[in-house]
C-alpha cells in the first residue's frame, strides 16, 4: 500500500525503516531520532512528539536534514507507544531539487498517483506545444493566403489597366479614323470595328468584375443615397443611347417611395444600369420603361423594387431560367442575337444576393422583357446634412453647363461610364482612368481643371494618388474631389486631411455633381454663344500663356499639334454631316471641338462652334450652315495666331 | 493509437529525410487531416497506413521501418515526452523490461484509451532472459525489436536476440524473445 513505512516509538525513535527509504538515505538507521533526521515542512510548527499525535489527520511533508530526499505521507498512532509514518517519496520536491536522483516506479506503490500526475502534466504541456505549433502554421497559411489574394487583386488591377489601355487606344483610333473617312463602305467597316471593340471592353469588364466577386473583393457598403435621384439620373444619362435608336426612355417613380435610403446605392446603380443598357441594346423599336416602387414601408425599412421593361424581342421560355447563370455555367453559348441577353446578369444576381434581395425576369417571346430587382433598404426620414449642397442662384441643375477638363478615376467601368456621360452632358471635357497610378501618369502629361478621384482602387488607391499629385502640382491648380461610397462620420475630414478638396458621395447625384463643378469650373454662359463673334478675339493670349506656364513650351507645341490634328479631322466631318443634315451628330462634334478650341485659347472658333451646337439643340437648323461655312477660315486664322503666340512665348 | 505515436513517426522521417518526404508519405497513406495531436486518440489504421506508405516511399520493407521507429521511440520520442517516467522505469535493461507494464499502467491513467502490450520477463540465467511480448495488435513485433535495440543503446549494454518465436494466438500477437544481455 505504501512504499515508505517508518515505525517509531512514542518518543520518535526509529524502529523499522522500509527499503525505499534505505535505498535513498543509506545512512538512516534504526534507533535514530526521527526529528534528528527529518525536518517537518508541513504541517507547520510541529516539532514535538505530542504535537505530532495531534496532527494524525494532516498531510506530512518532510525533508531529510541534508536536503537530499523528501517524503510525503501521514503519521498515525498504532497504539499509545507506537507511531508509524506511511507514505512515499515527495515527487514534486525531488523533481525540483534533486533532478539527478534516480527514482524507480518501485519507489511508488501502485495506488500512488504522483507519477501519473507528472505524466499528465507533461502530456498537457505537449498538447499546448502542439496547439501552438498548429496555430503558428494556421497564421502562416492565412498570411500566405492574404498575400496571394492581394497579389491576385493587384494582378487584376494591372490586367485591367493593361487590357483597357490598348483597347482604349483602338477605340480612340477608330473614332479618329471615322472622322477622316468619307467612303460609306469604309465607314461601315469602322462602325463594325467600333462595336466589336466596345463589346470586347464589355467582356473584359465582365471578367474583371466576376473575378473580383469571386475573390471576395466586393464588399457591401452602407451610405445614404437618394433613390429618386438615382433613377432619374440614370434615365437622364442613358436617354441619349435610347434616342440614338429612336426609342423612348421613361422613368416613373411611385409617389409613396421614400427618397432617402441607407444602403449600397452603388450596387443598385450597377444592377439597374445593366438592366437599362441591355434593354436599349436588345430593343429595336418602341420604348424602355423604368418603374420604381416600394412595399412594406415602415418607419425604418422598405423593400425597394425596380422594374425595367422593354418592347424588344423577348426571351424564349426555355432560356428564361438560365438568364442569370454565369457564362461559365452555361452548357453552350451561341453568339447569336437570340441568346443575347447580355453578359453581366450573373454579376447582377450576385450583387443582388449581397444586397439581400431578389432578382428576376418576366418575358414572352415577341413581347419584350421585364427585368426586376427587389431589395431591402433602411429608410432615412430626412436628407443627411452633408448631402445638401446649393447651386449659385443663377444656375439650375438642368441648365448648368461648364467649361473645363475633368479627369475621372474609378475602377468601376459602370461608374466611369455614367460619370463620363453626366459630365459630357454638362459640357466638360472628360478623360477617364481606372486606378490611381493611371491618374498620376495622366496628370503628368495633361493638366486638368478638376479630378474626381475614387478612393478604393487597385494598383494605387485614391489617397496615395492624391499625395503624389500634390507633390507634382499646386493644390489650387488641380482640385481633387473624392468620389466614394465611404460616407461615414469622419470620412470627409479624413479625405480633406489627405489632400483632397471636397467629397462626392456615391452614387453621384447630378445635383451634387453640378454643385461641385460650379465650385471648381467656370460656368459656360449660354448667352455667350449668342454674342457677336467679332467681340471676341480670335486667340486669347492669356489662356495660351497660362497653358505654357503649366506644361512648358515644348509640351505646349505638342498639345497644339494634337488639337490641330483633331480639328483638321473634325471640321471636314462637321461639314459633311451638315450637308447630310445629320444635325445631332453635328451638334455633338461641334460641342467636342468647341471645348478643345477654347482650352487652347482659340476663343472665337470655340464660341462659333458653341453657337452652332446651341442653335441645333434649340431646334434651329437654318442658321448653323452659315456659321459652318466660316469654320475653315476661322480655324486657319486661329492656328496662325496660336503658332505666333507660341513662338513668342518660347523665346521668353 | 495516440497522436503522440504518429507525431513521433513524422518527426523521425522529417529528421532523417526532410519535410517533403513526410508530406509525400502522408499523401501516399491516404490519411486525411493531421492526426498528430499528442493526447488525442486516433484509429490504429492511421498509424498502419503511415507505416505502409513510408515503406513504399522509402523503398524499404515495412518491418525495417518499424524497427527503426522502435529505436527512435526509446532513444528520442519517449524521453522528449515523458523523461521522468521513463527514467523511473529502470536503471538497467532487465529492470526496464520488468517495469514496462507498470510504466504502461501509469501512462494509461492519462491516456485512458491506451491499449498497451504486456511484457513478461523470465530470467533464465544471469545474462539470459525470456521476454514475452503479448499484444492485442498485429504486426508490431518489429517495433519491439527496435525497442530492444534502443534499450541496449540507452543503457549502453549489448543485447543480442538469440531467438525470436511467434506463438499462435487467436488474435493479436505473442512473440517470445530470448535475450542475452551484456
Amino acid at each position: 500500500m505504501f512504499s515508505v513505512v517508518m515505525l517509531m516509538s512514542s518518543d520518535l525513535q526509529l524502529m523499522q525503516i522500509s527499503e525505499c527509504v534505505k535505498r535513498h538515505l543509506p545512512d538512516i538507521a534504526v534507533g535514530q531520532d526521527f526529528l534528528d533526521y527529518f525536518d517537518i515542512h508541513r504541517p507547520s510548527g510541529v516539532s514535538h512528539a505530542n504535537q505530532i499525535r495531534k496532527h494524525s489527520d494532516s498531510l506530512y511533508l518532510i525533508l531529510s536534514r541534508d536536503r537530499t530526499f523528501a517524503l510525503r505521507g501521514q503519521i498515525v498512532s498504532l497504539d499509545d507507544d507506537t507511531l508509524v509514518f506511511l507514505g512515499s517519496p515527495w515527487l514534486a520536491w525531488i523533481s525540483q531539487n534533486r533532478p539527478d536522483l534516480q527514482l524507480s516506479v518501485k519507489d511508488f506503490s501502485v495506488q500512488d498517483s504522483q507519477l501519473d500526475q507528472q505524466f499528465f502534466i507533461a502530456s498537457n504541456q505537449t498538447m499546448v506545444k502542439d496547439l501552438e505549433s498548429i496555430n503558428t502554421k494556421l497564421q502562416q497559411a492565412r498570411d500566405l493566403a492574404d498575400m496571394a489574394n492581394r497579389a491576385k487583386t493587384d494582378f487584376l488591377g494591372l490586367m485591367s489597366h493593361e487590357m483597357r489601355t490598348p483597347l482604349n487606344g483602338v477605340v480612340a483610333s477608330l473614332t479618329l479614323l471615322q472622322d477622316q473617312l468619307i467612303d460609306t463602305n469604309q465607314l461601315a467597316l469602322i462602325d463594325t470595328a467600333q462595336r466589336s471593340s466596345a463589346d470586347l471592353l464589355s467582356v473584359i469588364n465582365y471578367v474583371l468584375s466576376y473575378a473580383n466577386l469571386e475573390l471576395g473583393n466586393t464588399k457591401i457598403s452602407e451610405a445614404p443615397f437618394n433613390c429618386h435621384e438615382l433613377l432619374l439620373s440614370l434615365a437622364d444619362v442613358l436617354r441619349g443611347h435610347a434616342t440614338d435608336k429612336e426609342l423612348n426612355l421613361n422613368c416613373n417613380i411611385d409617389s409613396h417611395v421614400p427618397p432617402w435610403l441607407t444602403g449600397d446605392g452603388e450596387k443598385l446603380t450597377h444592377i439597374v444600369t445593366n438592366f437599362i443598357t441591355n434593354a436599349i441594346k436588345y430593343t429595336d423599336q418602341g420604348e424602355v420603361s423604368i418603374h420604381l416602387s416600394a412595399t412594406g414601408i415602415s418607419d425604418n425599412q422598405t423593400q425597394l423594387r425596380v422594374d425595367v421593361r422593354d418592347t424588344g424581342c423577348g426571351i424564349p421560355k426555355d432560356k428564361l431560367d438560365r438568364v442569370f447563370e454565369s457564362v461559365w455555367a452555361s452548357e453552350s453559348r451561341v453568339a447569336s442575337e437570340e441568346t443575347s441577353v447580355g453578359i453581366g446578369l450573373d454579376i447582377c444576381q450576385q450583387l443582388t444576393n449581397m444586397l439581400g434581395g431578389q432578382i428576376g425576369c418576366d418575358s414572352e417571346p415577341g413581347a419584350g422583357c421585364c427585368f426586376w430587382i427587389t431589395a431591402p433598404f433602411t429608410v432615412l426620414n430626412q436628407a443627411p446634412v452633408q448631402q445638401t449642397r446649393s447651386l449659385p442662384s443663377t444656375t439650375t441643375t438642368d441648365s448648368a453647363q461648364f467649361t473645363g477638363r475633368v479627369l475621372v478615376a474609378d475602377d468601376s467601368h459602370v461608374n466611369l461610364m455614367l460619370t463620363e456621360m453626366m459630365l459630357h452632358n454638362l459640357g466638360v471635357q472628360v478623360q477617364t482612368v481606372s486606378n490611381g497610378r493611371e491618374a498620376v501618369e495622366r496628370i503628368e502629361q495633361v493638366p486638368f481643371d478638376l479630378v474626381l478621384m475614387d478612393i478604393s482602387m487597385p494598383v494605387m488607391d485614391g489617397i496615395e494618388a492624391t499625395k503624389l499629385i500634390r507633390q507634382m502640382t499646386d493644390r489650387s491648380a488641380t482640385p481633387i474631389v473624392a468620389q466614394t461610397a465611404h460616407n461615414l462620420a469622419g470620412d470627409r475630414e479624413r479625405f480633406l486631411k489627405e489632400g483632397m478638396d471636397d467629397f462626392l458621395a456615391k452614387p453621384i447625384a447630378k445635383h451634387d455633381l453640378v454643385c461641385v463643378l460650379a465650385q471648381y469650373l467656370s460656368l459656360s454662359d449660354p448667352n455667350e454663344a449668342e454674342s457677336a463673334d467679332d467681340d471676341h478675339p480670335i486667340c486669347d493670349q492669356s489662356i495660351v500663356q497660362s497653358l505654357c506656364n503649366e506644361i512648358g513650351g515644348a509640351n505646349l507645341d505638342k498639345v497644339i499639334s494634337m488639337f490641330e490634328k483633331e480639328a483638321e479631322s473634325s471640321l471636314p466631318r462637321i461639314i459633311e454631316l451638315s450637308n447630310k443634315q445629320e444635325w445631332s451628330q453635328v451638334a455633338k462634334r461641334a460641342h467636342a471641338l468647341s471645348s478643345s478650341a477654347r482650352s487652347f485659347g482659340a476663343t472665337r472658333l470655340g464660341l462659333t462652334l458653341k453657337k452652332i451646337e446651341h442653335s441645333i439643340k434649340s431646334g434651329d437648323t437654318q442658321s448653323p450652315p452659315q456659321s459652318i461655312m466660316t469654320l475653315h477660315d476661322l480655324y486657319a486664322e486661329s492656328m496662325t495666331q496660336l503658332r505666333q503666340i507660341t513662338q513668342v512665348l518660347s523665346k521668353v | 493509437m495516440y497522436g503522440l505515436i504518429n507525431n513521433a513517426m513524422r518527426n523521425m522521417i522529417v529528421e532523417s529525410y526532410g519535410e517533403p518526404t513526410w508530406d509525400e508519405i502522408h499523401r501516399e497513406s491516404g490519411v486525411i487531416g493531421d492526426p498528430y495531436l499528442a493526447v488525442r486518440s486516433y484509429d490504429d489504421s492511421v498509424t498502419y497506413d503511415f507505416v505502409g506508405a513510408a515503406a513504399k516511399v522509402l523503398d524499404t520493407p515495412a518491418e525495417t521501418c518499424l524497427e527503426l521507429f522502435g529505436e527512435y521511440w526509446i532513444l528520442k520520442a519517449a524521453p522528449e515526452n515523458f523523461s521522468a517516467l521513463l527514467d523511473a522505469t529502470g536503471a538497467d535493461v532487465l529492470e526496464f523490461f520488468e517495469n514496462l507494464n507498470e510504466l504502461h499502467d501509469r501512462i494509461t491513467t492519462t491516456f485512458v484509451d491506451y491499449l498497451p502490450p504486456t511484457f513478461i520477463v523470465k530470467k533464465k540465467t544471469n545474462s539470459v532472459a525470456h521476454v514475452d511480448y503479448i499484444s492485442t495488435r498485429e504486426g508490431l513485433t518489429p517495433f519491439v525489436v527496435g525497442i530492444i535495440r534502443g534499450v541496449s543503446e540507452r543503457f549502453s549494454t549489448p543485447i543480442s536476440i538469440r531467438n525470436q518465436k511467434s506463438l499462435p494466438v487467436e488474435s493479436g500477437e505473442h512473440t517470445v524473445f530470448e535475450l542475452e544481455v551484456g
